[in-house]
């Protein structure tokens, strides 16, 4: 659904994106992570035709994105990170003349701008004004607009940012059920947790290049994260250790406040050969908890934190 | 000891010490902007063109006769050249200062900075001295540029030293009291284009059309004052009129009774002094109170807005689900239609009631007066003037409006076309404005019944010029102000950019002292002076064309607009 071949965009000296492959595919919810100056906004731009690339070519639903711009717009929601409101109109005045601005006809305005009310649950504040919502509600009606042409591919920059934490949920949950309505979402935020929770796949950019691109777990596999686990002994924590680091599978034991912590080597899995060892040789064990991989950390990992 | 007091001294007169960081960094911030470069080139271009032609219209046209004749005029010739230059530097820099500090306090207080500065050990006073003296030294500058071409033309004689420190005094004094009703309003109003145009209004009305109103009465003897003691008056307290009186004693063509330009100078600083008195006190407050505007509507604006609404805008159809109106039309239109003709918020309302408070002063002195009265005639070229600034404000702001306002990508990730946008930001700036072009067209009629021309082929002639230069001055401000405010990111660099390229445009094109009209009358008077008819002729092709060209800009720069819009929208 949305491509980009070799895409570079350049401000003057400064490469914001370079040389980005990306490919999402129909009905995915993709999370577009990367520090601040790394090129996500760019690149989202460039996708929803509001910049032109230096270099390569964007694609949405196989239109190329600088030679299809009204199509591609038809196609595609967008919200931007800060996104203005005209504080003169009402909640469905605005909504209503974005709908005339897809060119819905006239007769089916009402009836679709109540529906994404309705969705949004912004029902109750159709005669407000805009600028009167909070900050959270704006952000609803953001979506609001962006889903009022009825688009198949969602792109949105970071549209929880700055919202409290009921926001965010609410945020969440209208995502899933797009989700279930088959939409195409792209994502961008900060608050790397709430993409873990609804995304398919994350691609992480630095420097305007895609440092990864793939599902959760194939970032957990490529780290080796996930072949750790930290086990807990009532007593003879030294004898743990002793038993543990002498298992051909294990690279490394550590303790750590009262814990194990046990690496394996790339490839191999505990598949309970920590627990066997450990009861075999009579010791009590109180628990075994595989480490996962918080995106946070493959964050961290990932990218060495420079920005342009 | 003499270290010490050197550096005490120097400390006491150290204007960052006695202004504040804020004169510091206002200085920093403007050596660091090119619009301010092009401001003074700007000014210097225009000076230079208004002074070759002021020149060539004084003694190029008629060099005929002998050398000393010529040198006999050189002196009439000086003052005439050198009252134009001052009445020019007058205007124009009044003009700067209102424009350059529309912004110096509500653009701090809509980023929100000012509420940080006033949590620093930085006074109210150093926040506003800082900002205004700042701006009132750069204007200086420009001042200061005309000084060495003052001293030139005093050379031809009949200018006397104290006409020249003087008319400097009286325009400085006038640029500062400017600046500072400027930054008064910017306290108030959060926009600076509401600035310029309060501003603006509010300096017709209390130095235009009501002294012209207490000068009628004080004539007809229906003023609590006699003429003579009303206009002395009037020069002291009015710079326009105390410029007026310095400019007839050098011309020797009557003055007030009493009139010392000294005792004008040190009123309009005391009024500067409590302008920003009343700044400082208020300036505390603004960075603390809500900017959210009251919806409370005037009372009569409100009457107003409901009347000319349903006469101009067809809202009147409300959907029955409250007050909700329905999007009718191009989406474009009606959005921008959905402020009417008054506007929502409190500065569009005062506005209003000023705006038709003027025009009605503005018809009364045109009924009233004699018909040799010129006066009335200056008032209504005012009013003109705020109806295309006001065009502008609508036509530029309304653009880069929405880049201030973040809207603008949101716009253009519509299927709108780009041609569908700009017509549709164009129809509704002439829409908004049309009851104000009505209202001056009420003006014209009276302006013109006021002549006492009796013969219908003069009076359509004249009201079709007149008509034709309305229609092509509208064609290029909505251009230029559509063209500005795609390529501009901030509103009032936009609106700016509009109103100075259109009073530019229009002086260098159509104005009296037009270079090319003059060239083109220089060269016919020489070729034949007695073919009247043909110097008719051409006098009419030479105001008509120039118009046509105007008009002509102003659709180029609309279709430049159409295919930029999509390339400076960050």
């Amino acid at each position: 659904m949305i491509e980009t071949k070799n895409l570079t965009k350049n401000y003057g000296d400064l490469t914001a994106v370079d040389d980005l492959n990306l490919a999402i595919k129909d009905g995915d919810i993709f999370g577009f992570i990367g520090p601040n100056g790394a090129g996500k906004t760019t690149t989202m731009r460039i996708l929803v035709t509001l910049l032109e690339p230096y270099g390569g070519s964007a694609f949405i639903n196989g239109l190329d994105v600088s030679k299809h711009g009204k199509k591609v717009r038809r196609l595609v929601g967008y919200m931007p990170d800060f996104m203005g409101v005209y504080d003169d109109l009402k909640v469905f005045e605005y909504l209503e003349f974005f709908a005339a601005a897809f060119g819905i006809e006239r007769k089916k305005r009402k009836s679709i701008v109540e529906g994404v009310l309705e969705l949004t649950d912004l029902e109750s504040k159709k005669s407000a004004t805009v600028d009167s919502l909070s900050r959270g509600m704006q952000q609803r009606l953001g979506l609001a607009r962006v889903l009022i042409h009825d688009p198949k591919v969602l792109i949105l920059d970071e549209p929880a940012s700055g919202l409290d934490p009921r926001a965010r949920i609410e945020i969440r949950e209208l995502l899933r059920e797009l989700k279930r309505m088959g939409k195409t979402i792209m994502i961008s935020s900060h608050i790397l947790s709430e993409l873990e929770e609804i995304c398919d796949h994350v691609g992480i950019i630095e420097q305007g290049k895609l440092v990864f691109s793939g599902t959760l777990e194939e970032i957990r596999s490529r780290l080796g994260i996930e072949s750790k686990v930290r086990v807990s002994v009532a007593e003879h924590q030294d004898k743990a250790i002793e038993l543990l680091s002498a298992l051909p599978q294990v690279r490394r034991v550590q303790a750590l406040n009262g814990e194990i912590a046990v690496t394996f080597h790339e490839g191999q899995h505990a598949n309970g050969i920590v627990a066997r060892t450990l009861v075999n040789a009579g010791l009590d064990i109180i628990s075994i908890q595989p480490e996962r991989l918080k995106l946070d950390d493959a964050f961290l990992q990932l990218t060495k934190g420079v920005v342009h | 000891m003499t270290t010490a007091l050197t550096s005490t001294f120097s400390n006491l007169f150290d204007p960052v010490r006695l202004f504040g960081p804020i004169f510091d960094k206002e200085l920093r911030v403007s050596s660091r902007r090119k619009k301010n470069y092009f401001l003074r080139f700007a000014y210097i271009l225009l000076l230079s063109i208004f002074i070759l032609s002021i020149w060539y219209s004084t003694l190029g046209i008629r060099s005929s006769g002998s050398a000393v004749y010529q040198i006999s005029r050189l002196s009439s010739a000086g003052r005439q050249i050198i009252t134009t230059i001052v009445w020019f530097q007058f205007i124009t820099a009044q003009l700067i200062a209102i424009v350059m500090l529309s912004s110096s306090i509500s653009d701090e207080i809509r980023t929100g900075t000012l509420s940080v500065l006033m949590t620093t050990p930085i006074s109210s006073f150093q926040i506003v001295t800082g900002k205004l003296l700042s701006k009132l030294l750069q204007l200086m500058l420009l001042l200061a540029i005309s000084l060495p071409l003052l001293a030139i033309v005093r050379v031809f004689g009949g200018v006397t030293w104290n006409y020249v420190v003087s008319s400097i005094c009286i325009t400085l004094t006038a640029v500062m009291l400017a600046g500072a009703l400027s930054l008064f309003f910017s306290i108030i109003y959060r926009h600076s284009y509401a600035v310029i145009l309060m501003t603006i209004v509010g300096y017709l009305l209390i130095f235009g059309a009501l002294p012209g109103l207490f000068n009628l009465l004080a004539i007809k003897g229906m003023f609590i004052f006699n003429r003579n003691v009303t206009q002395s008056i009037l020069a002291l307290i009015n710079p326009f009129v105390a410029l007026a009186a310095e400019n007839a004693t050098l011309l020797q063509s009557g003055v007030p009774k009493f009139f010392s330009w000294p005792i004008h100078c040190l009123i309009m600083l005391a009024v500067t002094a409590v302008l920003i008195a009343v700044a400082v006190w208020r300036v505390r407050g603004a960075a603390l109170v809500s900017t959210f505007s009251s919806t409370t509507k005037l009372w009569p604006a409100g009457v107003l807005e409901r009347m000319l609404t349903r006469i101009f805008y067809k809202a009147g159809s409300q959907s029955p689900d409250s007050s909700i109106i329905p999007v009718t039309g191009p989406p474009i239109v009606w959005k921008e239609m959905r402020k009417g003709f008054v506007g929502h918020s409190k500065t569009d309302r005062t506005m209003t009631i000023l705006l038709i408070v003027l025009f009605c002063l503005t018809a009364i002195l045109l009924l009233l007066s004699p018909r040799n009265n010129i006066f009335p005639r200056y008032l209504m070229f005012g009013l003109y003037l705020i109806i295309m600034i006001r065009i502008a404000v609508f036509s530029a702001g309304s653009i880069a409006g929405e880049k201030e306002a973040r809207t603008w990508p949101i716009l253009l990730v519509t299927t709108l076309g780009d041609k569908e946008i700009i017509r549709g930001k164009a129809i509704a700036a002439i829409r908004r404005n049309i009851p104000l072009l009505l209202l001056y067209l009420v003006l014209m009629c009276i302006s013109y019944a006021n002549l006492g021309i009796r013969v219908f082929t003069e009076i359509l002639i004249i009201f079709s010029i007149a008509a034709l230069s309305v229609v092509c001055s509208l064609l290029f401000v909505v251009g230029c102000g559509i063209y500005f405010g795609v390529r501009l990111k901030t509103a009032t660099s936009a609106i700016a950019a509009t109103v100075g390229s259109y009073i530019a445009l229009t002086y260098i094109l159509c104005g009296m002292f037009n270079p090319l009209r003059i060239v083109f009358y220089s060269a016919i008077y020489r070729a034949a002076p007695n073919y009247s008819f043909i110097i008719k002729l051409l006098s009419f092709a030479m105001s008509i064309i120039p118009t046509f060209a105007l008009g002509g800009i102003g659709i180029f720069l609309e279709r430049r607009a159409v295919r930029r819009l999509r390339r400076d929208i960050f």
